[in-house]
């Protein structure tokens, strides 16, 4: 029977970077889909901010420095993990025709467009959402839709990793 | 840290950027509504906050239009000159500030619609940040001539499945 190495360390836990991922697309993901806060989504305010606290989540869990490289990359992956699945699941409820508070939603947007940017271009947003509505969900729009999707996502997440690592910085960087 | 080579990442994303900028002059003079649809998803395109091109609003606003600009200047400027890591993260984080201000500040009524305002803080925002996006672009392609591998040796390595 052999005696249990009593020298023998464990080695430490190794740095897990996909509960980060999870967090930050979560961030994504409401910001981008969940009615009223996605009228927060302009300007990829949602991609950064993911990208930023999915950077965060990270370093501070392990008390890590990272790389702009690695921050960029763990930004770019968070994004397209909260892109994809907030661009599924809207278009599916939209496929389905589930949008309780598109009526609130379409009216806050005018009333937006109305405060910031006048009656002409209030009027504009109204004939445009009236023309989509129309038109409805065509698999070309969903293409489209799907490439645009993830482009942004990922120049969001470049620049949110990127911020992201050059603001949480926890220990001394680790060379790999 | 990527040293000399991989120097042409800047100019690649420089060169994108004055194209974005160029696309943005462009659509809106042209008139192209399927690159204006595309610009609808980067901003929110209010036509009080754009620069009028012979009577047209731009298809972004002014301060996105100067972020590009601060990324097309940062991403050549900061190949060439080497800050202090500490101070240009100082230099990040007061940017971020100054937007926040700006924004809070025009909330609160203290001023309405100053175009020279966003375009300073968005061209300061897209100038700074470019220096660690630039860092980060040159770490991944050059160092790890494989960006797919990069993500697979920093992220999947000894996961199983």
């Amino acid at each position: 029977m052999s005696e249990p190495n009593s020298f023998q360390v464990e080695p430490a836990e190794k740095p897990d970077d996909f509960q980060a991922m999870l967090m930050g697309a979560g961030l994504v993901f409401v910001i981008s889909v969940i009615p009223f806060v996605n009228l927060l989504g302009c300007c990829l305010i949602p991609q950064i901010l993911g990208a930023m606290m999915a950077v965060y989540w990270f370093t501070n869990k392990y008390q890590l420095t990272i790389s702009p490289g690695k921050g960029i990359v763990l930004g770019i992956l968070t994004c397209l993990l909260g892109g994809i699945a907030a661009f599924v699941v809207a278009t599916i409820l939209q496929k389905l025709g589930i949008n309780p508070v598109e009526k609130f939603t379409n009216q806050a947007t005018i009333d937006l467009m109305e405060k910031f940017a006048g009656p002409e271009a209030a009027q504009a947003a109204r004939d445009e959402i009236e023309k989509q509505m129309a038109q409805g969900l065509t698999a070309v729009k969903v293409v489209i839709g799907l490439v645009v999707s993830l482009v942004l996502n990922a120049i969001g997440g470049v620049i949110g990793g990127a911020i992201g690592a050059a603001v949480f910085k926890k220990a001394p960087q680790v060379a790999e | 840290m990527a040293g000399e080579t991989g120097k042409w990442v800047g100019f690649v994303v420089s060169g994108l950027c004055l194209s974005v900028i160029s696309l943005v002059f462009g659509t809106s003079v042209l008139g192209v509504e399927a690159l204006g649809d595309v610009f609808s998803r980067f901003c929110h395109q209010f036509t009080n906050r754009c620069y009028q091109v012979n009577g047209l609003p731009l298809s972004v606003c002014v301060r996105c239009l100067w972020i590009y600009g601060g990324f097309a200047v940062g991403h050549i400027l900061f190949l060439y000159w080497k800050p202090q890591v500490r101070r240009i993260t100082q230099a990040l984080i007061g940017v971020i500030g100054l937007m926040l201000v700006d924004v809070v500040l025009e909330r609160l009524g203290l001023y309405s619609n100053l175009f020279w305002t966003r375009a300073l803080t968005g061209f300061l925002f897209g100038l700074v940040v470019s220096h660690f996006t630039l860092l980060g672009l040159r770490e991944i392609i050059t160092e790890l001539n494989n960006p797919f591998k990069y993500v697979r040796t920093k992220f999947f390595s000894g996961r199983t499945r």
